[in-house]
């Protein structure tokens, strides 16, 4: 749900209410609504499909994923990245494993419709980036990986932990 | 009658709206923390508490650590998973938490920290149980950050500038200036600029940006947007941090 179809189903529901409960419009339409939220950072993650195969051909085959995501963030600016849970540096991060083996070419990943970045680059990639506070807003995260060569490995025995991350306010 | 009928109507509106609501996501459930921002004055002893909640339908293992930030010359930071942050601790740092529980989470200045004040991540990450799912599994981590401030009377506010960087295309990117803070604090570090020379000059106010104690960052400058022709600039920049002048700084510059 967009912020706009929030603020209007936000509305139509308190005009809702001072119907329902019998307050003057006059009162309800003139008392202004404030108050003060605790600071948070909440993190809310949806059913991810499993990789489907993209594309296909001789040299290269893609797989796709995806799961969606939803961000609440008192304290602005708010960031979205993916890291990698299982290798924080090496030939590993980024790449999906398989005991001693990993595919040769880095998981990626994008958010909405962003442009897709490498998930073994020394800093975790930002996905998405708001620069105000955000209440349940919603993303998607997609992941891609290409597998390149004549005899390209089958990924399903291939695995990774990721992290979908919040970060909030920098430093 | 009449007004039954808009009642009805109504409340056929709010179930509805409700029910379009309940699509969300965060219906079911996920990770909270809070404090986002955990400030407070350094001062030995406990410094307070984060609340970690787990509002899903499953129990999940959390691990919360405290950890120095990486800063990118561009101003970026992120959590060095690899380091941990020294002189604070944490009561717990590995727990299950339950469906729909919450657990709070003391922190506690160990010791005097270098500079009189720390700066870092609060790092918390769940895990939901069970094996990856076709290859990948998720968890989740949510970044906030740790602000230990020097009290004021013990604040420095000081900055060292390095070298101008020209950034993007030739005199139509953006001038930056390494500033590196020696301060022992996070308040955004700015300034004004003067470009002068080739008969032309160009005045502007830098951007600000959070640099970490002892870390470098490029501070956008001006944007250059083909004002200037090519030639040798002198470039002056005042850099003040929270109100603190911290000097003034001379380069010059050959725009090509």
């Amino acid at each position: 749900m967009s912020a706009a179809t929030r603020l209007v189903t936000l509305a139509l529901l308190v005009a809702a209410f001072a119907v329902l409960s019998g307050v003057p419009a006059a009162l309800a339409e003139g008392t202004p609504v404030g108050g003060t939220v605790e600071s948070t950072l909440a993190l809310s993650l949806g059913e991810p499909s499993s990789f489907a195969r993209a594309s296909a051909g001789h040299r290269q085959s893609v797989y796709d994923a995806t799961i969606p995501v939803e961000v609440t963030a008192t304290d602005a600016p708010v960031r979205l990245s993916l890291a990698d849970g299982e290798a924080i540096s090496g030939a590993r991060r980024g790449h999906l494993v398989r005991g001693h083996l990993s595919l040769a070419i880095a998981l990626q990943a994008a958010a909405g419709r962003g442009r897709f970045r490498s998930l073994d680059a020394s800093v975790d990639p930002v996905l998405e980036q708001w620069g105000e506070p955000v209440s349940l807003e919603g993303t998607t995260i997609r992941l891609r990986q290409a597998v390149r060569g004549a005899h390209q490995p089958p990924i399903g025995g291939y695995h990774k932990l990721l992290l979908v991350t919040v970060t909030a306010a920098g430093p | 009658m009449r007004f039954h009928n808009i009642r009805r109507l109504t409340f056929a509106m709010t179930v509805a709206m409700l029910t379009v609501a309940g699509a969300s996501l965060a219906a079911g459930g996920g990770v909270s923390i809070s404090p986002g921002i955990f400030e407070h004055v350094a001062s030995r002893g406990s410094v307070g508490s984060i609340k970690v909640s787990n509002t899903t339908s499953t129990s999940m293992v959390v691990k919360v650590a405290l950890r120095p930030w990486l800063q990118e010359l561009s101003g970026e930071v992120s959590p060095n998973r690899g380091a941990r942050l020294s002189e604070v601790g944490l009561n717990a740092s590995s727990f299950t938490l339950g469906a729909g529980s919450s657990r709070t989470v003391g922190v506690s200045l160990t010791g005097t920290p270098p500079g009189r004040s720390q700066y870092g991540a609060i790092e918390v990450v769940g895990t939901p149980p069970g094996h990856a799912v076709k290859g990948i599994k998720f968890a989740y981590r949510l970044v906030s950050s740790l602000r230990l401030d020097a009290p004021t009377n013990a604040q420095s506010f000081r900055a060292q500038p390095g070298g101008l960087v020209e950034q993007g295309s030739a005199r139509h990117g953006t001038l930056l200036l390494a500033v590196r803070n020696t301060g022992n604090t996070i308040v955004p570090i700015g300034g004004t600029v003067l470009i002068d020379g080739q008969g032309r000059s160009l005045r502007a106010n830098a951007s600000t940006k959070a640099i970490v104690p002892g870390q470098t960052v490029n501070v956008p400058l001006a944007e250059l947007l083909g004002s200037l022709p090519a030639g040798r600039y002198t470039v002056t920049v005042g850099l003040s941090q929270g109100g603190h002048g911290l000097g003034r700084v001379t380069r010059t510059i050959a725009l090509r």
